[in-house]
């Protein structure tokens, strides 16, 4: 027979680098003879998307300058500033947030060099259109402005650094301020159980995710989905098995992450855009987060569907089996 | 060594090989491209996938000899990034790619699909691709992707 249930599971997880390591990102950026904006820091995308992040930022900040008039250069600490590691989901809220500081930081410098040309002063300047404008509605383009630098001899380059509160370690009671951000998420999972094979089928799971605000809402989107399913493998399927030392599952025939027919066709995702602690940006990071809620909510989820917890992972077929069978032993 | 014939990418190659050696090093080690992924070397993962004689196959499996007179397409012959292939666009534009090593393999898996099946149903789409492991997307804009480049 098979059976349907809900389950519902909350999490909340640290983002950024924890107990008192420093954690700092600068980005720089440079206006360039060819009138495009080239921005660099060394910092890592495994496919979440942060050099498309950190050009939105720009473009944002810089009066939402088209994307084609910012090129984002090849991450690599011998030629860009570094952005500090790709990892504890910090690259959106600390080298967002330098990104922030460096497009400002521009955004100055241009004001200041235009303000010249257009005899008004930099507070007056307005910078939209790729042009700059005096409160009289005079312009000069970002042309000018790249030609009287050279004439007063100032180069178009700028930095913005950013660093994240500093951490401390935990005391011996575990106590202190030893993480500076948690992002908060609730899931709803939607199973079906076959009582008589043990199989799990993940028919639908709703996100609910709280990361503050949200840049580029399709790469949050893709982390969400993409953590989702890499969670699925860790609560239904993917088991390491070891003997004397010697894995066992050392392929993909018997280490299973999850196919397209182990994930949900949907995978919604909800985005409740809290303030952040810190930073003007507002983002926080969310690439662990969105994984998790999953084991617990599934979990859940069986439990409503068959009225039997799983209390090891993975909740393979041969578990849930055993654990509707110990329920009932005249089964 | 035998001397294997075959088109790569509507070129005549000729080569001495190794008869048993996997198809996938020729295509990478000999010929330079490097487009296929290497993932698991026992047909569990995807990332291989070639068309060969337009079926989409794994690389992997296949011994060098077994390409004699065929026809290889490999995903440097799909598109580029000045000329692509409407399935590249579109699984691009529905964030169906992020780390992107998987991804050559599910173009062409799906692009072998499309040379039998021009306008595949989801669930022919889906079974099309369910021989190819992702570890980023979560699959599903991928299939979007490719449903969308049949509609353009």
């Amino acid at each position: 027979m098979k059976k349907k249930g809900i389950g519902f599971a909350s999490a909340w997880q640290g983002s950024n680098l924890h107990f008192g390591h420093p954690d700092v990102s600068t980005v720089l950026i440079e206006l360039r003879e060819d009138q495009k904006f080239y921005v660099g820091v060394a910092a890592a995308d495994l496919g979440q998307g942060i050099p498309e992040t950190t050009a939105l930022i720009v473009s944002r900040v810089l009066g939402n300058l088209p994307l084609d008039k910012i090129v984002m250069i090849d991450p690599d600490t011998g030629a860009t500033p570094d952005g500090g590691a790709t990892g504890a989901s910090r690259q959106t809220s600390v080298t967002g947030n330098a990104a922030f500081n460096a497009a400002n930081n521009m955004l100055d410098l241009l004001k200041s060099v235009s303000s010249e040309l257009l005899n008004t002063s930099p507070s007056e300047v307005e910078f939209k259109s790729a042009a700059f404008f005096n409160q009289d509605g005079e312009n000069v383009t970002l042309s000018d402005v790249i030609d009287e630098a050279k004439n007063i001899g100032t180069s178009l380059s700028v930095i913005g650094s950013f660093k994240a509160p500093s951490t401390e370690d935990l005391d011996e009671k575990g106590q202190g301020y030893g993480v500076n951000q948690f992002g908060y998420a609730t899931y709803v999972a939607e199973v079906e159980v076959d009582t008589e094979t043990g199989e799990v089928d993940v028919l639908k799971i709703s996100t609910f995710v709280d990361a503050g605000r949200i840049i580029r809402k399709i790469g949050a989107e893709m982390q969400v989905e993409g953590g989702v399913t890499m969670a699925l493998g860790h609560t239904l399927t993917e088991e390491f098995k070891q003997e004397n030392g010697w894995p066992l599952t050392d392929s993909f025939t018997t280490y299973l992450i999850p196919s397209i027919y182990d994930v949900p066709p949907e995978i919604s995702a909800h985005f409740v855009e809290e303030e952040v602690p810190f930073g003007q940006l507002g983002a926080k990071g969310l690439a662990e987060l969105v994984l998790v809620p999953v084991a617990p909510a599934v979990i859940n989820a069986i439990y409503d569907a068959v009225g039997v917890y799983v209390t090891s992972l993975p909740a393979t077929p041969e578990r849930v089996l055993q654990a509707i069978k110990d329920q009932t032993p005249d089964l | 060594m035998p001397t294997l014939k075959m088109i790569v990418n509507n070129e005549p190659i000729t080569l001495e090989v190794d008869a048993l050696r996997p198809l996938v090093d020729v295509l990478r080690e000999d010929l330079g491209l490097l487009g296929t992924k290497v993932g698991c070397r026992e047909g569990e993962c995807g990332a291989c996938t070639i068309l060969l004689d337009g079926k989409a196959v794994n690389s992997c499996l296949i011994p060098a000899m077994r390409a004699h007179g065929c026809s290889i397409v490999t995903i440097e012959g799909v598109g580029d990034v000045d000329n692509p292939h409407p399935v590249q666009v579109s699984i691009t534009e529905e964030g169906g790619v992020q780390c992107g090593y998987c991804t050559p393999g599910f173009v062409m898996s799906a692009v072998g699909l499309l040379n039998k099946s021009p306008n595949p149903t989801e669930a022919e789409v889906r079974e099309a691709i369910s021989g190819n492991l992702c570890r980023c997307t979560g699959y599903n804009r991928i299939v979007k992707g490719i449903l969308k480049s049949v509609e353009k």
